[in-house]
C-alpha cells in the first residue's frame, strides 16, 4: 500500500510536469501534440525507443544507487558526477592497456573503475567523518578536480590523446568490451544495464540484509541512538562514501566499456547530476532506483527523439526534463532538508 | 489509470502511421559539437545542406523541414546514437556528419549499415558507404601567401600553426610557396601553439612573429589564432589572414586587422555531396575538394570588397587598402587560381 501511494505520488508529479511543460510549449508557439508524440515515440515507441531509454538509464542507475547509499548514512554525495568521469577514464585505461583474457578483462577494467571511484568518494568521507568537512562541498568540488583532470588527460597536450584532433582516449581492446544487447551485439544497450541491476539487488541485500548495511541505516536515521547502540558513526560515513564513489565509478566504466569503447572528454551529460534525482525519486530505495533510472532515461531518449524530429528546439526537451524532476523530487528534497537541519542541530554541527 | 494507458497506446498508433508515407529524399546531417551560430564548420555544413534541401523541397512539393532533418550532439559521445538512429529509420538518402571528430565513430557504425550512403567532412573514414571529404588546404594556403607576398613591406610573413602535424604543415607549405611567387626573396617563419585553443599563448607566440619583423600572419591554429588578431591590434602595420571561413565576419571585433582569410568550403562540399546522391553520380570513398581536383571547387579566399569568382569572395575586412592596390591583388590571385587549375603551378606538400 505504501508502494502504491509513493507511486501515486511520483504519478502525479511527472504529470504536474508534463502538463507545465505543455504550457511552456504551447507558449512558445511549438506544437504541443508532436512535442509529446515525440517524446513518447523517442522512449517507448518502438523496440529501439525502449533501447534508447534503457541505454540512456543505465549510467544513471549507477549514480542513483551512488547517491542513495550515501543518502542513507545521511549524507549528500552530489560528487557522482565526477566518480563517474574518473572511473570511466581509469576503465579505458586498463582497457587499452592491460592485455587479458576476454571475459577477465571486463572484469578487471570494472574493477579499475569501481577502485579509482571508491577513492573519489574516499577522500570527501573521510574529511566528513574525522575533520567535519561539509560533503555538498568536498564532493562537488572534487567532481571539478575529476572533470578537469580527466579532460587534461586527453587533451593535446595531455599523456592519453589518442585521436590526432578530437579529445579521446584510444579505442580499448576488443577483449574489455562489454557486448551489447540487442540487434546481434551491434545496439545499446549494453551488458553494463545487467551488471547494473544486478549491482542494485546487491545494494539491497547490503542495506538490509547485513550488518553493515544496517548501521549505514542506523547512522542515517538517527546517529545519536546509533551511537548509544555501539556504532562507530565515522566508519560507517566513510564507508558509506567510499561505496558510493565505487558505485559511480562503475556506472563510468560500464559506459565506457559498453557504451563508447573509448574515454571521451566529458562523456556525461550529466549523468551524476541525474543520479541525484533518481536517488530520490527512489525514496533512496536500490530496487526503486532501477525504475526511477528508467524513468529519468525515458525523458532523455524522448528528449532526444524531440530534437532528432525537429518538432522543438532539444533546449524545449531539457525544459520537460527539468521540470518533471523539480516536481518529482522537490517534496522530497524539502523533507530531507527539514531533517537534516533539526538533526545538525541538534549535533552541533555545521548546517549545509 | 486505464484510460491513461489507452490514450498512451493510441498516441504511439498516431505516431507509427504518421512515420509512413515519405516518399522524396530526405537528408541527416550531424553536426559538430559547437552547434549551429559556430559562424565555422557547422554555419557552413548546415547552409549546404539548407541549399540542397532547398532545390528537392521545390521538386517534390514539400517543405524544407520535410527534406531535412539536423541533430546537434552535445558532446562526441552523442555521435553514435544519432547516427544510428539516422541509419534506423533507413529514410535518408544520405547522412552527413560535419568535423573530423566523426570518422572514428563512423568507422564503428557505417559497417553495421551497409546499403546506407554517409558523407564525412574534412576527415577520412576508411569504410565502403562513407565517402570522406578532404579539402586542398594548401591550395587555399597558397591564395594567403600570394596576398602576404603583395602587402608585407618587411618581405617576411608569419604561420601560427595549431599543432606540429602533416595538416598544418600543408598550410605552411602553401602559404610559403604562395609568398615566394610572389617575392622570391620572402621569408617565412612558423610557430606551434601544441592547442587549439588557447588564444593567450597564440597571442605571445604571435607577437614573437611580429618582433621577429613578420608583418603579416597567418592563422592555421583554430582558436588559438584569435590571439593572433588580438596581437595584430597591437600595431599599426600588423595584419593577419583567418582560415576557413571570412574570419573578418566571425570575428567581426578583430575586421581591422585581418586582411584576407583562406576559405574551406564546407557549404558547397555539402551541396554537392548531396545532388550527387540525388542524381544518383555518387561514390564512396576518398573525395578530394579544390581546385586542382575533379571537383574543381571547395577552396578559395575571402579578400576584397567584390566576389569575383567561385575562389575569390569578397570579405568583410575593414582594412582601408587603396583601389588599384586591391585590383593588383585580385589580378595576382586570379593568375595564382588559374595556375594553380591548369597545373602550372604545383604546390608542394611533404
Amino acid at each position: 500500500m505504501k508502494l502504491l501511494r509513493e507511486l501515486g505520488i511520483v504519478g502525479v508529479s511527472v504529470a504536474l510536469g508534463l502538463g507545465v511543460g505543455a504550457i511552456i510549449t504551447a507558449a512558445t508557439g511549438y506544437s504541443v501534440p508532436a512535442v509529446f508524440r515525440e517524446l513518447v515515440r523517442g522512449a517507448f515507441g518502438d523496440i529501439y525507443g525502449f533501447a534508447n531509454t534503457m541505454t540512456q538509464a543505465t549510467p544513471i542507475l549507477f549514480t542513483s544507487l551512488s547517491f542513495l547509499i550515501a543518502f542513507r548514512v545521511g549524507l549528500f554525495n552530489i560528487g557522482a558526477e565526477g566518480q563517474l568521469l574518473l572511473g570511466g577514464f581509469f576503465a579505458a585505461w586498463a582497457g587499452f592497456t592491460l592485455n587479458l583474457p576476454p571475459i577477465l578483462h571486463v572484469v578487471v577494467c570494472l574493477f579499475f573503475g569501481a577502485a579509482a571511484g571508491a577513492a573519489w568518494g574516499f577522500i570527501p568521507g573521510w574529511l566528513r567523518a574525522r575533520r567535519g568537512a561539509n560533503e555538498f562541498v568536498t564532493t562537488m568540488m572534487l567532481s571539478y578536480v575529476a572533470l578537469y583532470l580527466t579532460s587534461w588527460l586527453v587533451s593535446p597536450g595531455g599523456p592519453y590523446h589518442g585521436h590526432q584532433w578530437a579529445n579521446q582516449t584510444a579505442r580499448i581492446m576488443s577483449s574489455a568490451e562489454l557486448p551489447r544487447l540487442m540487434a546481434s551485439g551491434r545496439e545499446l544497450p549494453s551488458w553494463g544495464l545487467v551488471v547494473g541491476v544486478l549491482v542494485a539487488v546487491i545494494a539491497w541485500y547490503f542495506l538490509f540484509r547485513t550488518p553493515r548495511g544496517y548501521e549505514i541505516r542506523a547512522v542515517g536515521q538517527s546517529p545519536l541512538a546509533a551511537e548509544y547502540g555501539g556504532v562507530d558513526i565515522a566508519r560507517a560515513q566513510i564507508l558509506a562514501m567510499v561505496l558510493a564513489g565505487a558505485l559511480a565509478g562503475l556506472g563510468g566504466a560500464a559506459e565506457i566499456l559498453g557504451t563508447h569503447r573509448r574515454f571521451i572528454e566529458g562523456f556525461s551529460p550529466g549523468y551524476g547530476w541525474d543520479g541525484i534525482a533518481g536517488g530520490l525519486i527512489a525514496r533512496a530505495h536500490p530496487i526503486g532506483a532501477v525504475f526511477a533510472a528508467l524513468l529519468m532515461g525515458a525523458l532523455r531518449a524522448g528528449g532526444r527523439a524531440v530534437d532528432r524530429a525537429g518538432v522543438a528546439p532539444s533546449d524545449l526537451a531539457w525544459v520537460f526534463q527539468g521540470l518533471v524532476i523539480l516536481f518529482v523530487v522537490a517534496p522530497e528534497l524539502i523533507r530531507y532538508f527539514k531533517r537534516i537541519r533539526l538533526r545538525r542541530r541538534a549535533h552541533g554541527r555545521p548546517e549545509p | 489509470m486505464r484510460r491513461a494507458l489507452v490514450l498512451l497506446v493510441a498516441i504511439v498508433a498516431l505516431g507509427a502511421w504518421m512515420g509512413f508515407g515519405a516518399e522524396h529524399p530526405k537528408i541527416g546531417l550531424v553536426l559538430a559539437t559547437g552547434g549551429l551560430g559556430d559562424r565555422s564548420f557547422n554555419d557552413q555544413g548546415f547552409w549546404g545542406a539548407e541549399r540542397a534541401a532547398e532545390e528537392i523541397a521545390a521538386e517534390y512539393g514539400v517543405s524544407v523541414d520535410d527534406v531535412l532533418d539536423y541533430v546537434e550532439p552535445r558532446s562526441i559521445a552523442d555521435y553514435e546514437s544519432f547516427y544510428r538512429e539516422f541509419s534506423r529509420a533507413g529514410e535518408y538518402a544520405v547522412i552527413i556528419g560535419i568535423g573530423f571528430d566523426h570518422a572514428p565513430i563512423l568507422e564503428e557504425v557505417a559497417p553495421d549499415y551497409p546499403d546506407q550512403k554517409f558523407v564525412v567532412i574534412d576527415a577520412v573514414a576508411a569504410v565502403d558507404n562513407v565517402a570522406s571529404i578532404v579539402f586542398r588546404d594548401q591550395e587555399t594556403a597558397f591564395l594567403c601567401g600570394v596576398v602576404a607576398g603583395m602587402l608585407s613591406e618587411t618581405r617576411k610573413g608569419g604561420v601560427l600553426g595549431g599543432m606540429d602535424i602533416p595538416l598544418i604543415r600543408r598550410f605552411v607549405d602553401g602559404f610559403t610557396q604562395g609568398m615566394k611567387w610572389i617575392d622570391a626573396e620572402a621569408e617565412v617563419s612558423v610557430r606551434f601553439v601544441g592547442d587549439w585553443g588557447n588564444p593567450t599563448l597564440g597571442k605571445e607566440l604571435s607577437l614573437e612573429l611580429y618582433r621577429g619583423n613578420a608583418d603579416i600572419i597567418y592563422g592555421a591554429a583554430g582558436a588559438s589564432h584569435l590571439g593572433t588578431f588580438a596581437a595584430a591590434e597591437e600595431r599599426d602595420g600588423w595584419w593577419a589572414i583567418g582560415t576557413d571561413v571570412d574570419q573578418a565576419w566571425s570575428a567581426p571585433e578583430h575586421a581591422d586587422v585581418i586582411i584576407a582569410s583562406g576559405l574551406k568550403r564546407v557549404d558547397l562540399a555539402v551541396y554537392t555531396e548531396v545532388m550527387k546522391v540525388i542524381d544518383g553520380t555518387w561514390e564512396a570513398g576518398v573525395i578530394e575538394y579544390g581546385m586542382a581536383t575533379d571537383e574543381g571547387i571547395g577552396t578559395g579566399i575571402a579578400f576584397g570588397p567584390w566576389d569575383v569568382s567561385d575562389y575569390i569572395e569578397a570579405s568583410y575586412s575593414t582594412v582601408a587598402l587603396p583601389n588599384n592596390v586591391v585590383k593588383d591583388i585580385l589580378a595576382k590571385l586570379n593568375e595564382a587560381v588559374e595556375g594553380i587549375r591548369d597545373g602550372t603551378i604545383v604546390i608542394e606538400t611533404e
